[in-house]
């Protein structure tokens, strides 16, 4: 991005209102107006406006006239300004054809069968590295399996901790409610990983010494459920109480506790449908396998807002993993080749997911949406639903 | 670059560039103020008063860029100032705290009447141009941060530019 190193009266004047120039910009810049009755004119502008927001009561003030403007004004006094559905700059028209609908569909069907049976080749050679022998496998996935789903997990989880891809941090001072959510969300996330790595320990020193890892790995895989719902009910509810509003979190705190319950009550018929008992058995799986897509496609579903802008592309793997997990109520009648391939591609599903979060935390996504959110700005409903 | 001619000895010099500073406020009063607020006469005297300070206050300063800078910001005042006298004070003073002591009050009044002509200026950008300096002036946000709160794919400085000057030349003409 340019500086206006060089002489560049509009970048210097900007710079001027801003309070952003050094020494040297300013020297030059009053040299020049000294020189240009034009640029003394701006430059007697620039100077009264810098001047005047520099007081804080007229910053603010004009801080609130500007946001109410936005709020009321553009649908009354700009109709034909552009909807927060499309904020990047609209493509040229191009007249649509029914030959290129066509072309683009049958192209469409092309790269999806070469790209699926290419994914379904380097699946099966990366599984079959994992079966005893062709046609003979173990009875579920082998130990080795869940102990690189642990490694990977553990080493996703250490990489929080450190200084790679640190989050964008919000100042407490102009949005302290934005700053506690994200703290939230951050724990509800480590949360998550904390407890894949748990399942995926448990089947793996299971496995290894031959012995049934079920039904406690069915009540951890209910656990990782939760933080992710955690960390959905952060981004949807008002989650901090505010000065003055004790109850603000009452919602949060509610859907919270009831989703808790829920999750125990499904994790408790899950592990009586294992042990076959109360008369039940294993179709009561489905409902753990519900329970669990249905907290990553709401988490999903709420990255899906305009103000964090995650391109929809990068959403698809992520509905995908929601899906995949409604697998798991026939997951232990599956041939184990099948049991491996899901697996990997629930392995490659969380890193993805692991991916896009990190994305949103590193790049400021989920700052500018936990601020916008505590400004009021995320729609009409908004306004008594801010975080 | 610059019209100051190379002179025979420094107090000349120094005497070159008050005449052109004060050619500058003058032509700068004049364009902003006589039409409807003053008459020539009192652009002069806005002019020649921000001289004075310059001569009688900051004799020590002899830089130009510095001389410019304190002139523009005593002219700044010596207009408000000019519009206080002119009545437009007892309007604002009202609004004002009571217990604010007169020079305190004058520059209240000085930088609400500066914001006025800001947000007069902003309000009739474009949408975008408005919510990017916004974004910059009012709420001090980094180029990297405005550009993906606005989902701006170029070069997000040079439109910065172009929203800035825009705001200017409004400001200019929003008296």
């Amino acid at each position: 991005m340019s500086r206006p190193d060089a002489f560049d009266p509009d970048a210097l004047l900007l710079g001027h209102t801003a309070g952003e120039l050094t020494a040297g910009q300013e020297k030059m810049l009053f040299e020049a107006a000294a020189a240009d009755q034009e640029l003394f004119d701006q430059l007697m502008e620039a100077d009264a406006m810098r001047a005047a927001l520099s007081v804080p009561e007229q910053r603010n003030r004009a801080a609130a006239v500007l946001s109410a403007w936005e709020q009321r004004g553009p649908a009354e006094m700009e109709p034909r300004a552009a909807s927060r559905a499309a904020l990047r700059p609209q493509p040229a028209y191009r007249r649509q054809t029914l030959a290129a609908d066509l072309f683009r569909s049958v192209l469409s069907t092309i790269a999806t069968t070469a790209a699926l049976r290419l994914g379904y080749a380097l699946l099966a050679a990366a599984g079959a590295t994992f079966v005893v022998a062709p046609g003979v496998a173990a009875a579920g996935a082998p130990a080795v399996l869940h102990l690189a789903h642990a490694a990977v997990a553990a080493l996703l989880l250490a990489i929080q901790f450190t200084a790679f891809f640190k989050p964008q941090e919000i100042p407490a001072r102009e949005h302290p409610i934005a700053r506690q959510c994200l703290a939230q969300f951050i724990t509800g996330w480590r949360w998550a990983w904390v407890l894949w790595l748990a399942l995926y320990g448990w089947l793996w020193a299971l496995t290894a010494l031959g012995r049934n890892p079920y039904p406690v790995a069915d009540i951890l895989n209910c656990l990782t459920a939760f933080p992710l719902f955690w960390c959905f009910f952060v981004l949807d509810k008002p989650s901090v109480p505010a000065p003055g509003q004790p109850g603000r979190n009452a919602s949060f705190r509610k859907a919270v506790g009831v989703t808790w319950g829920i999750g125990a009550g499904v994790a408790l018929l899950a592990a009586a449908g294992r042990m076959h008992v109360w008369g039940l058995n294993e179709f009561c799986l489905g409902f753990l396998g519900i329970y669990d897509g249905l907290a990553i496609a709401f988490l999903v579903g709420r990255f899906d807002s305009h103000w964090i802008r995650v391109p929809r592309w990068m959403l698809a793997p992520l509905y995908g993993y929601a899906l995949i997990q409604m697998i798991y109520v026939f997951f232990f009648n599956l041939p184990a080749e099948w049991q491996i391939y899901t697996y990997l591609v629930a392995l490659l599903f969380k890193v993805c997911l692991f991916l896009v979060v990190t994305h949103l935390l590193h790049a400021g996504n989920l700052r500018v949406y936990l601020e916008a959110a505590e400004d009021g700005k995320l729609g009409p409903a908004a306004a008594g639903d801010a975080r | 670059m610059f019209p100051v001619r190379e002179a025979e000895s420094g107090e000349d010099r120094y005497h070159q560039q008050l005449a052109l500073i004060r050619e500058r406020i003058l032509a700068f009063a004049r364009r902003r103020l006589v039409p409807g607020e003053a008459d020539f006469a009192d652009a002069e005297e806005i002019a020649q008063s921000c001289i004075v300070v310059l001569w009688e206050r900051y004799p020590e300063k002899r830089d130009l860029a510095e001389m410019t800078a304190i002139a523009i910001g005593t002219a700044r005042h010596k207009i408000a100032q000019f519009r206080r006298d002119r009545d437009r004070l007892s309007r604002a003073a009202a609004e004002a705290p009571q217990s604010a002591a007169e020079g305190d009050l004058f520059e209240q009044v000085a930088a609400r009447e500066a914001a006025d002509r800001f947000l007069h200026a902003m309000l009739q950008l474009p949408s975008r141009c408005r919510e990017l300096l916004r974004l910059k002036l009012v709420e001090q946000r980094d180029y990297a941060e405005i550009r993906m709160r606005l989902g701006v794919s170029g070069n997000i400085y040079e439109m910065a530019k172009r929203c800035h000057q825009a705001l200017l030349r409004l400001a200019g003409g929003a008296r």
